[in-house]
C-alpha cells in the first residue's frame, strides 16, 4: 500500500494541473459554446451541430492535445531520475522486487491517465443541460476509451525512456521525439504505399476517429462497432514498452 | 564564465538531442519532399513556409524551447545542491540571469537550425535556399524568447520538475487557444525580459534552506 502511496506523492501534482487544465478547457468549451463557434467559423468550417462543435474543440481539439502532453508528462520519473536526485539507494532498499516497484507506478499512472480521459466526458456530460447543449453519453465514453488506450502509449513510450534516460527532461524530450517520427513515418508511409493506408495510423488519429473506419466524418461522430481490435493492438503496444522498462530496469545497476 | 559553463553543463544534453532531432526532421523533410503530405503541389519556399517553418516541426521546437527553459534553484533545492550554488561569490540575480542568457542563447541555435539545414541541403535537391529562411528563423527565435521566458519564471515558482513543464504546457496552450497568433515581435524583448527579471525578483526573495 505505501508504495501505492509513494507513486501518487509523486505524481499527484501533475495529476491535479492536469485535471484543472482539461477540465476548464472542457468547460469554457461548453458553456460559451456560442461565442466560440462563431470565433471558430472564421477559420473552419462551419460548426453547425453539437458533435461537430465538440469534435471540433474537445475530442480533436486542445483539449486532445493537452491530454496527450498530459500523457508523456504521467509517464516521467521513476528510478534513474531518483538516483540524480539521490534518493534511489532508499527506494531500493525497501523490501520489494524492482518489478512490484514498477508495476506499481505504472498502474498509479495509467490509473490517472484514465482518470484524465474519463474527465470531458464528466465535465460535458454535467454541463451540456445548462448550456443547451445536446451530445450523447455514449459518444463521450467511446472517446474515453479510445483516449485512454492511445494514451497509454504515449504513456508508456515516456515510461520506457525513462527507463533508460537519466535527466530530469532528456525522457521526455526522447519521447516526443519519437511520437513526431511515428507522425512523420506513417504519412510518408501513406504516401509512399497507398496500397497500406488502410492499415496505417497514428495514435493521434486513434484518439479522434479521424481518417479511421469507426468515423463519421460528415457527422463527426463515432459510428459502428467499438474498435476493440484497434484498442487491444495500441493496448499491447504500451504493455510491451512497459514490459521492456521493467526487463531494463531489473538489470540496471543503480 | 563558469557560472555560464554550470548553466550549459545542466542544459547540454537537452539541447544537443534537441538539435539533432530538429536537424534530422528539417533533412528528412528537405529530401523525402515528395513524400511529405501535400508538399509536391507547393513551390519550395512556400513548402519551407508550411512544412518546414510550421505544422509538426514548429511544435517539436515550441516543446524543445519549454524544456530548456526549465531547471533552476528549485530544482537543485530538491537535488539538495541548491546551497552549493548558493554558497558561490554571486548574487542570485547573477546566477539567474547568466543561466537564462545561455538558455537563450540555445533558444537561438535552435530556432537557426532548419536554416542552416536548408542553407546546406537546397543545393542537393536542386533548389535554391530563399533568404526568407532568415526572417522565419528570426520569428522562431523572438517568439521562442517569449516561450522560454514563461518555462524560465514557471520553474521558478513550482517546485517539482514535471509540475513546472505541466504548467508551461498548459499555459501555452491556453494562449494558443485564446490568442490564436503569436505574440508580435516588438513585445516579445521586454515580456522576456520582464518575465526573467521577475524569476530573479523571486529568487531573490526566497528561501532555499
Amino acid at each position: 500500500m505505501m508504495l501505492w502511496h509513494k507513486a501518487w506523492l509523486e505524481s499527484r501534482l501533475r495529476l491535479l494541473l492536469g485535471a484543472v487544465v482539461i477540465g476548464a478547457a472542457c468547460a469554457v468549451a461548453v458553456l460559451f459554446h456560442t461565442p466560440i463557434r462563431a470565433a471558430l467559423a472564421t477559420s473552419t468550417p462551419p460548426l453547425s451541430t453539437d458533435a461537430a462543435y465538440m469534435y471540433r474543440t474537445v475530442y480533436q481539439g486542445f483539449v486532445r492535445f493537452a491530454f496527450m502532453m498530459l500523457a508523456f508528462i504521467l509517464g516521467l520519473g521513476g528510478l534513474l531520475r531518483e538516483r540524480d536526485v539521490g534518493t534511489s539507494a532508499f527506494t531500493l532498499a525497501l523490501p520489494v522486487t524492482r518489478l512490484r516497484l514498477l508495476a506499481v507506478r505504472a498502474t498509479v499512472g495509467l490509473l490517472e491517465l484514465a482518470a484524465l480521459a474519463i474527465l470531458p466526458a464528466i465535465v460535458i456530460a454535467a454541463l451540456s443541460p445548462i448550456a443547451h447543449m445536446q451530445y450523447p453519453v455514449s459518444q463521450t465514453l467511446r472517446f474515453a476509451v479510445l483516449w485512454l488506450a492511445a494514451g497509454s502509449t504515449l504513456f508508456a513510450a515516456a515510461f520506457l525512456c525513462s527507463s533508460l534516460m537519466g535527466g530530469e527532461y532528456t525522457a521526455f524530450v526522447i519521447a516526443w521525439i519519437a511520437f513526431f517520427g511515428h507522425t512523420v513515418t506513417t504519412q510518408y508511409m501513406r504516401i509512399r504505399h497507398p496500397e497500406w493506408s488502410a492499415y496505417l495510423f497514428t495514435v493521434q488519429e486513434v484518439m479522434s476517429g479521424f481518417r479511421m473506419a469507426y468515423f463519421d466524418p460528415s457527422a463527426r461522430v463515432l459510428v459502428g462497432p467499438f474498435p476493440l481490435a484497434i484498442v487491444a493492438a495500441v493496448s499491447a503496444v504500451s504493455a510491451l514498452m512497459i514490459s521492456a522498462a521493467v526487463a531494463y530496469t531489473n538489470r540496471r545497476d543503480f | 564564465m563558469m557560472l555560464a559553463y554550470k548553466a550549459w553543463c545542466e542544459t547540454r544534453v537537452r539541447f544537443l538531442v534537441s538539435a539533432a532531432a530538429l536537424a534530422w526532421f528539417c533533412g528528412l523533410f528537405v529530401i523525402f519532399r515528395p513524400g511529405v503530405r501535400d508538399a509536391s503541389k507547393m513551390a519550395y519556399a512556400e513548402f519551407i513556409d508550411e512544412k518546414i517553418y510550421d505544422g509538426g516541426i514548429r511544435l517539436m521546437f515550441t516543446v524543445f524551447v519549454v524544456v530548456l527553459g526549465l531547471g533552476g534553484l528549485l530544482q537543485e533545492q530538491a537535488r539538495g545542491s541548491a546551497a552549493f550554488t548558493l554558497s558561490l561569490p554571486v548574487t542570485r540575480t547573477r546566477l539567474i540571469a547568466v543561466r537564462a542568457g545561455v538558455g537563450l542563447a540555445e533558444m537561438g541555435a535552435l530556432a537557426l537550425m532548419p536554416a542552416l539545414v536548408l542553407v546546406v541541403l537546397s543545393p542537393m535537391v536542386h533548389e535554391r535556399c530563399p533568404p526568407l529562411v532568415l526572417m522565419l528563423s528570426a520569428h522562431w527565435a523572438a517568439n521562442g524568447a517569449a516561450i522560454f521566458s514563461i518555462a524560465f519564471l514557471l520553474s521558478s515558482v513550482f517546485g517539482g520538475p514535471y509540475a513546472a513543464l505541466a504548467a508551461s504546457m498548459a499555459l501555452l496552450f491556453a494562449y494558443a487557444l485564446l490568442v490564436r497568433q503569436p505574440m508580435p515581435i516588438p513585445l516579445t524583448p521586454p515580456f522576456t525580459m520582464a518575465l526573467v527579471a521577475t524569476s530573479a525578483w523571486i529568487a531573490e526573495h526566497r528561501d532555499f534552506s
